[in-house]
């Protein structure tokens, strides 16, 4: 799986039009000559692929083509923990505000309670997040004066970058929370556990839960995924010092190693997420168990 | 002894498209140790008026307008959920229609058959489980020991119907209320599942309320049987009353419908009509639109139950005196 993914980004970058050395001003021949060699790219495309899949099977993502002297690999060991903490902070704001109003939101459909919360999703999920962004800022960093505008020094920095990553995500988690609950709470086997003399909160969190969370727990793996790509305009919009700035920018500079290394490692990522997404399925379910 | 006397009870659903009379005007005395039938077509009510008794009606839309449930001196339906629950479960126990359905697929046997002894008594865990293996033994599920563990899906509908009455009998109730309890197996199963409820009922000694709308489940099981029709008791008596001396015509023409090895038939005998709309009913009997000996008076005015003077046998018809 990785190693098409590599294959195929490794072509495409270089298919795509300009090189990682392309200035305004033409840099002399000779020059060039001794960068590209330096480089290796004045071998063979094919001979450039092998080099960079032995590399690749060492665990060695290759030298920056555009940060002279740093490796991918250093560029990715400083950077990918502050996307992963943003990343990881975000998914947990957004499985749990999400889950746990959409089950409020179940517990009593058309009431208030079921009201207020969709109203809200409804929201979260049309706002995308360069205008919840600025706006989180402007109220609770301008106004209010709680949190810095941008930055990822204090642990309170944390928090709105989190919160912008995360809404979106709430709210669909929210809404199939709700649904996943709400089509639960009318099986047959919930009125087994009523007749039983079984108390309400019994029932939800015994009878219902697992259920009940199956259809939050699919969107689980693609949430993952969207937090990834969102973290890309939520690094931008507070200045976070994470990977996902290289990301684009690499493409932009045709930083061609970066961009494979940084494709791979999300790809990786995103591989096992979803393996971790099948892993609860089977968990959640023990219907799809075989045994 | 009555433990359970039902008087007048009426429950009403409101919805858009008017009042559905789901139950109207139903009343019934189950004694002691005795098994009651309640037959009647779909949508008949029959469901409804047990499921009234426990709380088990959605609310909204449903509502219980009138009534009284009186089970050992106690008003069912005055009790608060809190009361209520403490009888459910526990006093009554009900099994439900669909095996396949009624248990939670998420959760192992174990958990569901013996969370009820978790909820009302205070055993411990492994006294709960010895006594869920035990109550699978009785119902007659091989290897309880081991299968206690599984999940439903692993056991088959009649198997799975086993453990649903495992699960009501786990607590030793006084009432067991089984609604259609052999409707969705099949015909081999049906009759598995019926022997082992007559059995257990000869072991047990609890009393029953048994709904279907099959009459051959309740030849086998009932003393008393009681015929609904469009949220109306028609006709209630002791068995043998009920097939032999039918006094309404509703009763009448099941009994008529019912296929017979004895009798030829070019085509099986059928009542004309079909069940009417709840919310549009006349104040009429219920019966007069399909009924073959309609009389003026039925249009006008709905019968009261009569009752034969010679037994516990009534029926709601302006003509079964006559008969």
């Amino acid at each position: 799986m990785l190693w098409i993914l590599a294959t195929i980004t490794f072509f495409m970058v270089r298919c795509a039009p300009g090189g990682p050395f392309d200035t305004d001003k033409p840099i002399p021949p000779e020059i060039l000559k001794n960068i590209q060699a330096k480089y290796n790219l004045d071998q063979p495309m094919l001979v450039q692929y092998g080099h960079y899949l032995a590399d690749l099977v060492r665990g060695d993502l290759g030298p920056s083509f555009r940060y002279a002297n740093r490796t991918v690999n250093e560029i990715i060991a400083e950077t990918l923990p502050v996307s992963a903490q943003l990343g990881l902070l975000g998914f947990l704001f957004a499985l749990s505000i999400g889950l746990i109003s959409g089950m409020l939101a179940s517990s009593k459909p058309n009431s208030l309670r079921d009201y207020v919360p969709m109203g809200l999703s409804l929201l979260g999920v049309c706002m995308p997040s360069f205008v919840i962004g600025p706006l989180l800022v402007l109220v609770f960093a301008l106004w209010l004066g709680w949190f810095n505008t941008s930055g990822w020094e204090e642990a309170s920095d944390r928090v709105l970058p989190a919160l912008t990553l995360g809404i979106m995500y709430a709210a669909y988690f929210s809404r199939l929370a709700r649904v996943g609950f709400l089509d639960i709470l009318h099986q047959d086997f919930i009125k087994t556990a009523k007749a039983k003399g079984l108390s309400a909160g019994r029932i939800f969190f015994r009878h219902a839960f697992k259920g009940g969370v199956l259809p939050a727990t699919t969107f689980g793996g693609l949430a993952m995924s969207g937090i990834v790509c969102g973290s890309l305009v939520v690094e931008t919009i507070f200045n976070i010092p994470g990977l996902g700035r290289f990301f684009v920018q690499s493409a932009m500079n045709r930083d061609y190693t970066l961009v494979i290394g940084t494709a791979l490692l999300y790809a990786t990522l995103l591989l096992i997420m979803n393996l971790v997404v099948d892993i609860a399925y089977v968990y959640l379910d023990p219907r799809v168990r075989h045994d | 002894m009555a433990v359970l006397d039902v008087k007048n009870l009426k429950t009403y659903f409101y919805t858009r498209e008017g009042v559905v009379k789901a139950v109207d005007d139903f009343s019934f005395t189950l004694e002691m140790g005795m098994t009651l039938g309640i037959v009647g077509e779909s949508g008949s009510g029959k469901s409804v008026s047990v499921c009234s008794l426990l709380g088990l009606i959605p609310k909204p839309p449903g509502r219980i307008v009138a009534g009284q449930a009186l089970y050992r001196g106690n008003d069912l339906l005055q009790m608060s959920e809190s009361q209520l629950r403490r009888v459910r479960g526990k006093k009554i126990a009900m099994i439900f229609q669909d095996p396949m359905t009624s248990l939670n697929p998420y959760l192992r046997i174990a958990t569901q058959l013996t969370e009820v002894l978790a909820m009302h008594t205070d055993m411990t865990a492994s006294q709960r489980l010895a006594r869920g293996i035990e109550c699978m033994n009785l119902v007659g599920i091989p290897n309880a020991a081991s299968r206690i563990h599984d999940y439903p899906h692993q056991f088959s509908g009649g198997m799975r119907q086993r453990v649903m009455i495992a699960m009501a009998l786990i607590t030793d109730p006084d009432i067991l209320i089984a609604d259609e309890p052999t409707t969705a197996l099949d015909v081999t199963i049906q009759a598995q599942i019926l022997d082992l409820l007559v059995d257990l009922q000869r072991k047990i000694r609890m009393s029953v309320i048994i709904i279907t709308h099959d009459l051959g489940v309740i030849a086998r099981l009932s003393d008393r049987v009681l015929i609904m029709y469009a949220g109306n008791k028609v006709e209630e008596g002791a068995a043998d009353d009920i097939f032999y001396r039918p006094q309404h015509p509703y009763t009448q023409g099941l009994l008529r419908s019912l296929p017979r090895l004895d009798v030829e038939h070019e085509e099986l005998p059928s009542i004309a009509g079909s069940p009417p709309d709840l919310v549009l009913l006349k104040q009429g009997c219920v019966f007069a639109p399909r009924c073959p000996q309609r009389q003026a008076v039925c249009v006008e005015d709905r019968p009261i139950p009569i009752k034969r003077a010679s037994s516990q046998h009534t029926a709601k018809c302006h003509w079964s005196a006559d008969a």
